[in-house]
């Protein structure tokens, strides 16, 4: 044991060495390699994963995440989460910084959602039960709403063009083939999903969204939430209900398009 | 018995640019050379959904996969994450794996990630305290641990040991076997202008369970060596497989290429040349017995 605390000790003083080394300026010697290395296997890996971000940052986004690595250092052992570390620490920044593109914190976390919403993990299978008011409702496909003041979803692929302001809800999810999709929402469909996929039971999602948006909760309103939870069930998004509470088959939804429309991605 | 525990010759170590080409041969039952097995990083598919798991199970039906880990910090001072080991103990589960490797270094500070294999400081205390963490991961894990000798660019603190008796004063300690790294003897022995055999005479060879052969780069500017795993495997550490494997006897061997992946076909060439090294120590060896 006192062996192992003289272990401690010393990695510790290491681990300091390499704490500056690696946070600090660059040096030509040969523990300044592992800065570089270091920020060689990070930045690879976080510009894999938001190509068009650092394309229209340049420089700057180097330079972003030199700073970032500077201050901060990833905190999960998953080096694929690392971007999203990254933009969690530097959105505000960019958002702040008037030489930075007003659209580019909206367009780095667009990049990180689809990355993670083509790798989270798996579902479990459709419950089978009906959808009802009084029941939350299964999610599969890795589904999650994200909202944007910009149409960064609009963007080319090769990182050309500016996006448009645009307020933008869009539910993103994982289909059959492994593709990411991308739905354009109402505003009313997001405020639903949104607390759907927080686990509200279906009624109280209606109910406190319509309430939240000032809209009156009618058979409009019920008819095109079947409509959408119906098309999201044909996608494999929505699994059936929880199981858990009274069912009751009659709100099972059924029905036709609208509120949502695909949007290529 | 774990489902790999017999894995012998030649195996690559799975990358996700040649994912996609080692899948569809898979698919089609086409040759994959000589290849025996696969290695996978297990970080790359744990608490992970969607192509990359599923492509992974597919492989997994034809061939028997070995775990190596990059994120484990064997020698960190940060407690393991918990959600890390369980969802690293579920994986190797899946798969069958017969042991899990990961290297004699650490990789963070004070919760930090710096996703680099850091050297250790080559004291009986680091050993001892490396060896601990070594058991207290395999029975997390409950499987066995395997620990990787790593290329370092400098030799950190005051060393009470060189490094090939660091590496033994953990296997001692924490009964872990070696997976024996011969691209990282030679870079460290290129680096340090020693000879590689002195090193490799140094290690209980007896405790191989498996060898990593690769290619490295000369650092511009410098006189460095680097371990890039960017370039073909040069002759001098094929020659120096060929000596292990002469004295361990058939053991897996993987090829590592992380960096200007060549396209597989091309891989594949490459890993026929680990292979030829490999049937040469193993000739030696036959050679030998018989007098």
């Amino acid at each position: 044991m006192a062996e192992e605390e003289e272990g401690r000790a010393a990695i510790a003083e290491v681990a300091a060495t390499f704490a500056a080394v690696v946070q600090g300026p660059p040096a030509e010697t040969r523990l300044g390699v592992y800065r570089s290395l270091v920020r060689r296997g990070i930045v690879g890996a976080v510009r894999a994963q938001m190509p068009r971000t650092a394309a229209a940052l340049g420089a700057r986004f180097e330079a972003t995440v030199d700073l970032w690595l500077d201050e901060a250092l990833p905190r999960s052992p998953y080096l694929r989460d690392a971007a999203a570390e990254l933009v969690g620490w530097a959105s505000a920044q960019w958002a702040a910084d008037p030489a930075v593109p007003p659209w580019i914190p909206d367009l780095s976390r667009h990049e990180v959602a689809r990355f993670e919403v083509a790798a989270a993990a798996s579902a479990g299978a459709p419950s089978g039960l009906p959808l009802a008011l009084d029941r939350a409702v299964s999610f599969g496909g890795a589904a999650r709403v994200v909202r944007y003041t910009w149409a960064v979803h609009r963007l080319p692929e090769d990182t050309s063009g500016e996006p448009q302001e645009e307020p933008t809800a869009l539910l993103l999810y994982r289909d059959g083939a492994h593709e990411v999709r991308c739905l354009v929402l109402s505003t009313l469909a997001a405020a639903i999903l949104t607390r759907l996929l927080e686990g509200a039971q279906l009624g109280e999602a209606v109910t406190a969204a319509c309430a939240a948006l000032g809209e009156p909760l009618g058979e409009a309103v019920l008819r095109g939430t079947a409509e959408v939870l119906a098309d999201l069930g044909e996608r494999g998004v929505v699994l059936g209900a929880v199981e858990q509470g009274n069912h009751d088959p009659g709100t099972h939804a059924a029905g036709e398009r609208g509120i949502v429309a695909p949007e290529r991605t | 018995m774990a489902r790999g525990s017999t894995i012998t010759g030649v195996g690559l170590g799975l990358r996700f640019d040649f994912l996609d080409d080692v899948l569809a041969r898979v698919e089609a039952d086409a040759s994959l050379g000589p290849a025996r097995f696969f290695e996978v990083a297990p970080e790359n598919y744990m608490r992970r959904g969607g192509f990359v798991p599923a492509a992974l199970e597919r492989i997994a039906a034809r061939f028997p996969l070995l775990s190596h880990g990059l994120s484990m910090s064997l020698g960190g001072l940060d407690p393991f994450d918990d959600d890390y080991m369980r969802e690293l103990a579920a994986f190797t589960r899946r798969f069958g794996v017969p042991f899990h490797s990961d290297h004699l270094c650490f990789s963070g500070f004070g919760g930090r990630m710096a996703h680099e294999l850091l050297p250790l400081p080559q004291t009986r205390g680091a050993a001892a305290y490396v060896a601990a963490r070594a058991r207290e991961a395999e029975d997390r894990l409950g499987l066995p641990m395997v620990v990787e000798n790593i290329t370092r660019y400098v030799v950190p603190g005051a060393p009470e040991l060189a490094e090939a008796a660091f590496v033994a004063e953990v296997l001692d300690r924490s009964g872990s076997k070696l997976l024996l790294d011969v691209n990282n003897v030679y870079v460290n022995a290129i680096n340090d202008g020693t000879d590689p055999l002195v090193f490799l005479a140094e290690i209980p060879l007896d405790r191989v369970a498996a060898i990593h052969v690769a290619g490295h780069e000369k650092r511009a500017g410098t006189d460095l060596v680097i371990d890039t795993h960017g370039a073909d495997v040069l002759g001098e550490v094929l020659s120096l497989l060929t000596w292990t494997i002469e004295r361990t006897g058939p053991v897996p061997v993987v090829l590592e290429r992380d960096h200007a992946i060549p396209p597989l076909d091309e891989l594949l060439r490459e890993l026929s040349r680990v292979e030829a090294a490999y049937q040469a120590g193993l000739a030696a060896r036959e050679a030998q017995a018989r007098g």
